[in-house]
């Protein structure tokens, strides 16, 4: 399944919005279905919304078995690192809480 | 209640003394009446689009409470055509011939703009940066650490102000290489937003001034979020050397050119940021967004291959 980021906004700015994204992959994945990120036409991802939609993914799924199943496209660079550096520090919540 | 105001909004007026005379406007309440007599610009001055934001927000507020407002709008002839653009009239419901031709407003600046849910203000953030690109403003890591910034702080309204509605009013000024936002929200306020039901049991012993002193620290949150809207506001101005103010219920902090100071000020229910950057600063995108080069090179290993 390919998720056109795109119809959420060229900016991706909010928890609420990264809430229903969440959602939707958490479907997907499910539904045993792999998820590729079709990053192009988002300019600006917010760092809570990243974290809201793809580092709280990691309640339910680990990091590794998400690698597997879901990837990222045409995402630019910018918005790349905005995603690594949520899922970094969600994952040191995450340990500092284990 | 009824009582007789006067409001000024003019350059050569700080903030604080626009909030000043908006207070008894903001502490307002159903059934009240007040007549304001708004002053805009002064002599010789012109007005700034974020002194406009905070009156019209303050009276829109006002009226939708049910306060009464009436009275008289002087405004200077330099700034009358630019309040009208910027929609300030239709914000304070007050009827405004306009005696020009009014020319789409894209590409010069944001008028004041309410917006009612985060889609609505997500647009607004990009509207804002293609009004930028436009004009020649070229520092990508400027407009990227804009972008950024202003997509944490439309979070922000919707995830703590318990306020279905925020504000945003952005002008560039290419010949000085300034740039002017403000966003605002009239919800509860950082105080109450951080100290009602924190996961961090500390932040209940927060004063309302330690609150809006702290809001900017990384990690301070009440547990919706992780605390990095505000960090990564105060990380650009640190960079860039600009100005940042947070006005929230009856305190401000203020960092500018690398000066912090914090304090009382006049009332303002909600929250209110303000940011003036200079264009040309050079700043680094991923240090003010919480990274830094040696987590990059650390993280690479193992989030490449996720990113194909």
């Amino acid at each position: 399944m390919v998720l056109e980021m795109q119809k959420f906004g060229s900016v991706l700015g909010s928890r609420r919005l990264g809430v229903i994204v969440r959602e939707e992959i958490l479907n997907a994945l499910a539904a045993n279905t792999t998820v590729v990120f079709d990053m192009a036409g988002v300019n600006t991802v917010s760092n809570s919304f990243a974290d809201e939609c793809f580092g709280k993914l990691l309640f339910d799924v680990d990091f590794d078995t998400l690698k597997k199943k879901t990837t990222f496209s045409n995402s630019i660079p910018f918005v790349r690192d905005t995603i690594k550096i949520a899922m970094n520090q969600r994952m040191s919540m995450s340990s500092a809480i284990a | 209640m009824t009582l007789k105001l006067q409001v000024t909004a003019s350059t050569t007026q700080s903030h604080r003394q626009v909030l000043a005379d908006l207070a008894p406007i903001n502490l307002s309440n159903a059934g009240d009446d007040i007549h304001v007599t708004l002053n805009i610009g002064y002599g010789r001055s012109y007005v700034y689009p974020d002194q406009l934001l905070l009156v019209a927000s303050a009276i829109h507020g006002a009226l939708a409470r049910g306060v009464t407002i009436s009275g008289t709008c002087n405004c200077t002839a330099t700034c009358e055509g630019y309040a009208s653009r910027m929609n300030f009239f239709e914000y304070i419901n007050i009827a405004f011939h306009e005696s020009f031709i009014r020319r789409s407003s894209l590409g010069k600046f944001l008028e004041i703009s309410k917006f009612p849910d985060f889609g609505t203000g997500n647009e607004l953030v990009n509207e804002i940066m293609k009004i930028f690109v436009k004009q020649n403003l070229t520092n990508d890591a400027i407009l990227q650490s804009l972008s950024l910034t202003l997509a944490e702080l439309v979070s922000n309204v919707f995830d703590h102000s318990q306020i279905e509605e925020g504000w945003l009013v952005a002008q560039y000024y290419p010949k000085l290489s300034c740039i002017r936002l403000m966003i605002a929200d009239t919800g509860i306020g950082i105080y109450k937003a951080l100290t009602t039901n924190p996961k961090n049991e500390a932040y209940k012993q927060l004063s309302p001034l330690q609150a809006v002193e702290r809001c900017v620290e990384k990690g301070v949150t009440n547990g919706v979020g992780c605390g990095n809207g505000l960090n990564i506001t105060s990380n650009l101005i640190t960079q860039s050397g600009g100005i940042l103010s947070i006005y929230s219920g009856e305190n401000y902090l203020s960092i500018s050119e690398g000066n912090r100071t914090s304090g009382a000020c006049p009332y303002w229910p909600g929250t209110v940021v303000f940011l003036q950057i200079d264009s040309r600063a050079s700043v680094d995108v991923n240090v003010i967004n919480g990274g830094s080069t040696d987590f990059v090179d650390q993280f690479n290993s193992d989030m490449d291959d996720w990113f194909a």
